[in-house]
């Protein structure tokens, strides 16, 4: 269980009555008097055309500048290699208002995209480099909403830091101390590489090196992506690239649309880490001189049709050989993988995942296995957020025994399988055809999660 | 009966911090008799003359009290909720299953 930090900061949000209805309204957040997006702009903002919730942006930037103050900052004086992960962050609304621009910002913009926000917008203005949100969820909790604590001394000291007169809402985050790895000379972050797209020939925009096994999103999506990549065929999050702890980086394609490719330098081939129908690729090493194409064809050179991100060579590192035809080579260990493919080797089972974004399937091979299900993007088919009580890691999916897999539930809010509770850590044997929860008790309009074990086509019993 | 909700509850005089291991062995005790109850809450309403006492005494009361609601949620898999202060008398626990 992590470390829970509760900071209040002001939202600005306030109530006017709209001129033509006479109803009361929750307004747009007034923009803080140091916002850079006064006046309702998104440059400070980050959500695109939802600049109303630049407020919402600056005051999770208050409370993660107050975090880093009160906490962070003391640890890391003490060990310059202490980071901060970060599982949740929750906003509690302290006043109807602030409640209410909180529900119409969780109506459009989902946990993913804040958290991108949060690592574009707020995180390369806090010094030190000492959050990592690769697996934070963000969610509002209301419980409480219109009783603020800082007006009894008594509440305020159990629950919490002060509240000012102004603050209208909590920010709690849970997280968790961790060891960065040591400076390497090796990592020079992404100092050198460009991107060829629709803008022109740019350097890579990230202003801070993410932590090992911090998987970036590079797509279309200004909101979901860290590293936007203009493009007439990129989808809204194309891949996913991350630093490992031996200084490596890692490509893996999303599931995108139309693939990507990537060339390695020596190479006269390229390889395709996508078009894998919808489901996330093969991690591939980009080695120094590496060029990463988003597209699976090689049709022209537009930016635009064809962006491309090139790796800068470099005198100390050669390309590594791999095998072309035979499909990537299996990467020696990518960090951010918690990312064993559930796909490897032939598929036995099939794992149905029924939640708000549909019907999805994992295949499941013998090689594939142990591996991970909740709502950490790490993973393969990672739950949608609106499944606010299943935890990053959820479920584990262990082995396969007489009669289905043998599955740990790692989730606090705990599973139900065949209808039977399953507490965390618990083990159970998953059967051929039941039905898996992933959460025990949802929270009150939280949709269920529901996996089906379903033995692979062809491998059926015969009766 | 799968709605089917108890309720117990408790009353908590002894002085601050140490009425927090009372109240946690007390929770314990409750959630052993629960079973396999789908779901555990625990509401408190602490004594704000109690509350006063221990501060006059020199206790702080944030840190045990975050300590406790940690752990037990993470011990028994239930929330503690604060419902609020009353004047006076003992520290009022209620505990919740659904079983």
């Amino acid at each position: 269980m992590g470390i829970i930090t509760v900071i209040a900061v002001s939202l600005g949000a306030r109530r006017e009555r709209d001129p033509a209805s006479g109803r009361r309204t929750p307004s747009a957040p007034a923009a803080p008097p140091t916002s850079a997006a006064g006046g309702g702009g998104s440059s400070g903002g980050g959500f695109g055309h939802f600049h109303q919730f630049t407020a919402v942006v600056e005051a999770l930037h208050k409370a993660l500048a107050g975090l880093h103050q009160e906490k962070i900052k003391g640890l890391k004086a003490m060990d310059p290699r202490f980071g901060c992960k970060m599982s949740r962050i929750e906003i509690r609304p302290l006043n109807e208002a602030t409640k209410e621009v909180l529900q119409e910002l969780f109506k459009y913009i989902q946990s993913d995209a804040i958290a991108g926000t949060i690592r574009r917008e707020i995180l390369p203005k806090i010094p030190g480099h000492c959050f990592d949100l690769s697996e934070v969820g963000i969610s509002p909790k209301y419980e409480g909403g219109g009783q603020s604590p800082a007006k009894d001394p008594l509440l305020e000291e159990l629950i919490g830091p002060a509240a000012t007169q102004d603050d209208d809402c909590m920010v709690a985050f849970d997280w968790e101390g961790v060891a960065l790895p040591a400076p390497s000379g090796d990592v020079a972050g992404i100092k050198g590489w460009r991107l060829h797209d629709a803008r022109g020939d740019n350097p890579i925009p990230l202003k801070s090196l993410p932590f090992p096994g911090q998987k970036l999103v590079l797509g279309k999506d200004g909101d979901a992506a860290d590293i936007a990549v203009d493009g007439n065929y990129t989808s809204g999050a194309h891949g996913w690239l991350w630093l490992d702890h031996e200084a490596r980086w890692w490509y893996q394609d999303a599931g995108s649309t139309n693939g990507s490719r990537v060339r390695r330098p020596g190479q006269r081939d390229w390889i395709s880490p996508g078009r894998s129908g919808g489901r996330p690729a093969e991690p591939v090493e980009l080695t120094p001189g590496a060029e990463l194409l988003f597209a699976a064809e090689l049709n022209n050179d537009s930016r635009a049709d064809y962006p491309k991100l090139i790796v800068p060579g470099s005198g100390g590192r050669r390309g590594t050989p791999i095998n072309v035809g035979a499909g990537a080579a299996t990467p020696r260990t990518p960090v951010a993988s918690g990312n064993i493919h559930p796909t490897g080797g032939h598929p036995v089972a099939v794992i149905r995942i029924e939640d708000v974004k549909g019907t999805r399937t994992i295949p499941v091979g013998v090689d594939g296995l142990p591996f991970k299900v909740g709502r950490s993007p790490r993973h393969p088919v990672p739950i949608a957020d609106e499944h606010a009580s299943v935890s990053g890691d959820h479920l584990e999916v262990r082995k396969f025994e007489e009669g289905g897999l043998r599955v740990r539930v790692l989730g606090r809010n705990d599973a139900s399988l065949a209808g039977k509770p399953m507490k965390k850590g618990d083990e159970a044997i998953w059967r051929w055809g039941e039905a898996l929860v992933l959460v025990e008790n949802p929270l009150e309009g939280e949709p269920v999660c529901r996996l089906i074990l379903q033995r692979a086509a062809g491998t059926e019993r015969a009766r | 009966m799968p709605n089917d909700k108890l309720t117990m509850s408790g009353e908590f005089g002894q002085p601050w911090p140490g009425v927090l291991i009372d109240i946690r062995d007390w929770i314990q005790h409750q959630a052993a008799l629960a079973g396999s109850a789908r779901r555990m809450e625990v509401r408190l309403n602490l004594s704000r003359a109690l509350l006063n006492e221990a501060k006059a005494r020199g206790k702080t009361l944030q840190p045990q009290f975050d300590n406790f609601r940690r752990k037990v949620k993470a011990d028994f898999a239930l929330d503690i909720k604060l419902e609020g202060l009353h004047d006076s008398g003992p520290h009022r626990v209620e505990f919740f299953c659904w079983r």
